[in-house]
């Protein structure tokens, strides 16, 4: 007998063996994800459902308690699978509808069915009548109130679980839909089964399509576990990805090539390499333009280091960086030819700055000239202008005879043409001082002190002729400091140190002004980069607010 | 004798000196000349231009430096355009006597002119007042010059540019007295020694203005 059919031994066999095999695959798979993914918490679910599986069982021992124990625990292992199909692939609950939506699905098993079975076993359709073993919903001909009241809901929840499923899917990156595919499909199988089966009760189907259908979500269950073990066979065969990436990178790949056969052999098209310019402190693509190591949802930052220094990082899905082992083997098989892409990128970045810094520079002049230019149409030529105007209304005065305003006439003009001078001078030290070239630094620094709208000390400087092109740009930067700090640091002192060491010039100005100068902000700290720059130099500006500005120069003089 | 390039600029220097009562032996164009005809017939004074051929850097500072070592009786006057302390000193400091800096602007005010000349040629010391004026201006942390009264500082002016204290006493309009009690005064702000003979003093308070604290 099963359910009131009559039933042959071998279909219980059959059934028997079902039954076990759910059980018992759920428990050997979970046991394998566990130990694979320690932090994942699927090992523990699928364990749980398998336990569930078999404890549904105890229904089969022939006594009313064994009966109701089954009874209760029946839909236990379906629950399980359903909250491990919502969580996949982490087995953690996100959100509070998740967490609500899942409570509700456990309410639905055990304690919805010894409620039912308590309050309802004196009705009709035999519920409290002894069990086969092995039916997963027995069922008489036609379906009770209580059928159609549960068994919508339950399609309902169904329903829910797939689209749930759905919107996962939809949502996760390439890698990670690769990674969900065998267990999201086998556990949409399993689920639309399930539906199916209830909505059959409904529909009164005829008895031996309802328990082919029960007989199938069996199967499914059966077969799911096995589908999930397949996934996680699949991601261990993809070590031999790391063999087709060695063969891919022979020879010299190129920037382009490197990233996708890297993105390959980790199934994430997304995936980025950044290489790192320690002396940009930043990643830059295989071109030489910055990338952003900025922190994203999503996306997961492995550094790849050479003798403890970083070499470069893979931007990539986070889901790649739970196979961790495979993403190392691929950097070590990479290392060689990322380590060469990142001297490529180092030379290309270095390109680009001087490119920039060139044009920049060139900029720089142009703007200097056309302020010269506006200084001596504005100022000397307007003077010279003046004087020749002057002398031209001495000429009149002469010939009226009127000496009296003809000597003033004269005086305006001298007064005039020794101011214009007195500009001149001042324009042409700005542009160069001519003390520089003649005496050196240290008599260039003093008259720059001396006419400095803040105190400037020198503490040291070099009595030594250096290189003219290191003393104009070691003069230039203390020049622009000081007129950086009067014009923004509100500071009471500046203090100038020049020590030539170990052949190359360090050029330290330090002021006690407010501080919070930015590099890369306002043009003229960038233009004094440049200009270190185009001598194989380096600048570094160190700006607390609250504690001063100290610009210093490193500029090479051999 | 003149030295400078400018043949304009030497002329018309020529014709306001001699105007003015000096003689002018000769002018000529380069260091190289200027040294020939100092050596043929030594001068009272030679004023001399920095900048001259070949390379219009600082061949008249040069000249300056070896007529003095050459020819201690001539003195040397050199123009400049530039507002330079550098310059200044380094004519004075190697021997502080029959030496001037002045701007060339100063060929605009004839009679300071033809005075700096007349003392280089009586042993004496001049520095341009802008030269000066940029030195007692300059911004120090402690400034022993804040402490000084206005007048104080005019009459330290006066004295760095080389003036002797009857001329300060004339330029200011004050009583030589008070000149002497106002230097008195100053040498002890600045912590000077004080020295009667007037172009140590113009070399103590100029190395004291330059020097880097």
């Amino acid at each position: 007998m099963w359910g009131g059919y009559q039933t042959t031994q071998p279909v219980l066999v059959v059934a028997v063996v079902l039954s076990l095999a759910v059980g018992w695959s759920f428990i050997f798979v979970g046991l394998a994800a566990a130990s694979t993914r320690p932090d994942s918490q699927i090992g523990a679910l699928m364990i749980g459902a398998g336990f569930a599986a078999l404890a549904r069982d105890v229904g089969a021992i022939d006594s009313h308690l064994g009966f109701a124990l089954g009874r209760g625990v029946e839909d236990i292992a379906i629950c399980v699978v359903g909250h491990l199909l919502i969580s996949f692939p982490s087995g953690r609950l996100q959100g509070r509808t998740q967490k609500a939506f899942v409570g509700f699905i456990y309410f639905l098993s055990a304690p919805l069915d010894l409620i039912i079975y308590f309050l309802l076993s004196d009705q009709a359709d035999c519920y409290a009548c002894r069990r086969n073993l092995g039916i997963v919903h027995y069922s008489t001909g036609s379906p009770t109130p209580v059928d159609w009241l549960l068994m919508p809901t339950v399609a309902l929840v169904c329903a829910v679980v797939l689209w749930m499923m759905f919107r996962r899917w939809q949502r996760a990156s390439p890698p990670l839909q690769r990674s969900l595919g065998p267990a999201l499909a086998g556990g949409g199988l399993l689920i639309s089964l399930i539906a199916a089966q209830r909505i059959g009760v409904l529909l009164a189907l005829p008895p031996p399509v309802r328990v082919v259908l029960a007989w199938s979500s069996e199967v499914a269950l059966v077969c799911f576990p096995i589908g999930l073990l397949a996934g996680l066979i699949r991601s261990r065969l993809d070590r031999s990805a790391v063999a087709d990436l060695t063969v891919a990178l022979t020879g010299s790949p190129g920037p382009d090539l490197l990233q996708s056969a890297l993105a390959s052999a980790v199934h994430d098209p997304s995936l980025q390499v950044g290489y790192w310019l320690p002396e940009q402190q930043q990643y830059v693509d295989g071109s030489g333009l910055p990338v952003s190591s900025a922190e994203r949802s999503g996306r997961t930052t492995t550094v790849l280091e050479r003798d403890g220094r970083p070499v470069a990082a893979l931007f990539h899905d986070t889901v790649v960086a739970e196979e961790g082992s495979l993403i190392r083997a691929v950097a070590a098989a990479a290392g060689l030819a990322i380590e060469n892409e990142r001297l490529h990128a180092e030379a290309r970045a270095q390109l680009i700055e001087v490119r920039a810094s060139r044009a920049r520079i060139v900029e720089a002049g142009l703007t200097e000239r056309r302020r010269v230019e506006r200084d001596l149409h504005d100022g000397a030529q307007q003077r010279l202008l003046g004087v020749l105007l002057g002398l031209r209304l001495v000429r009149n005065q002469l010939d009226s005879g009127d000496y009296t305003a003809a000597g003033t006439t004269v005086d305006d003009a001298r007064h005039e043409l020794s101011t214009g001078l007195q500009e001149i001078r001042e324009l042409a030290h700005g542009i160069h001082p001519a003390v520089l070239t003649d005496a050196g630094l240290p008599a260039a620094l003093r008259s720059l002190a001396e006419r400095a709208a803040v105190p400037v000390t020198i503490t040291a400087v070099p009595a030594q002729r250096l290189p003219s092109a290191v003393e104009q740009t070691a003069y230039y930067v203390v020049a622009e400091s000081v007129v950086n700090t009067v014009k923004h640091a509100h500071a009471s002192a500046v203090s100038v140190c020049i020590r030539l060491d170990a052949g190359s010039l360090r050029v330290e100005i330090r002021d006690d002004g407010v501080g919070g100068a930015q590099p890369s902000f306002g043009s003229g700290l960038r233009g004094l980069s440049d200009r270190v720059a185009a001598l194989d130099g380096h600048l570094s500006v160190s700006s607390t607010p609250g504690s001063g500005t100290t610009v210093l120069a490193e500029l090479p003089c051999v | 004798m003149l030295a400078d390039d400018s043949v304009l600029f030497r002329e018309g220097l020529a014709s306001v000196l001699s105007a003015a009562g000096f003689e002018v032996l000769a002018q000529v164009g380069d260091a190289d000349e200027l040294m020939s005809r100092v050596k043929a017939d030594p001068p009272d004074v030679a004023v001399v231009d920095v900048r001259m051929p070949p390379t219009h850097t600082t061949e008249g500072l040069l000249a300056a430096a070896t007529i003095r070592r050459d020819h201690p009786q001539t003195g040397v006057l050199v123009l400049s355009q530039y507002v330079e302390t550098h310059y200044a000193l380094s004519l004075i400091e190697e021997a502080p006597h029959g030496a001037g800096y002045l701007l060339k602007d100063r060929v605009d005010d004839l009679d300071e002119l033809v005075d700096a000349i007349r003392r280089i040629a009586a042993g004496g010391l001049v520095v341009d007042p802008s030269v000066i004026a940029q030195l007692v201006g300059r911004r120090r942390i402690r400034d022993p010059i804040e402490s000084l009264s206005e007048r104080e500082r005019a009459v330290l002016t006066c004295m760095a540019q080389g003036r002797s204290n009857s001329a300060i006493s004339s330029v200011l309009f004050l009583s030589e007295k008070t000149v002497e009690a106002h230097i008195r005064n100053i040498f002890t702000r600045l912590d000077l020694p004080v020295t009667g003979e007037d172009n140590r003093r113009v070399l103590a308070v100029l190395r004291h203005l330059s020097a880097e604290r």
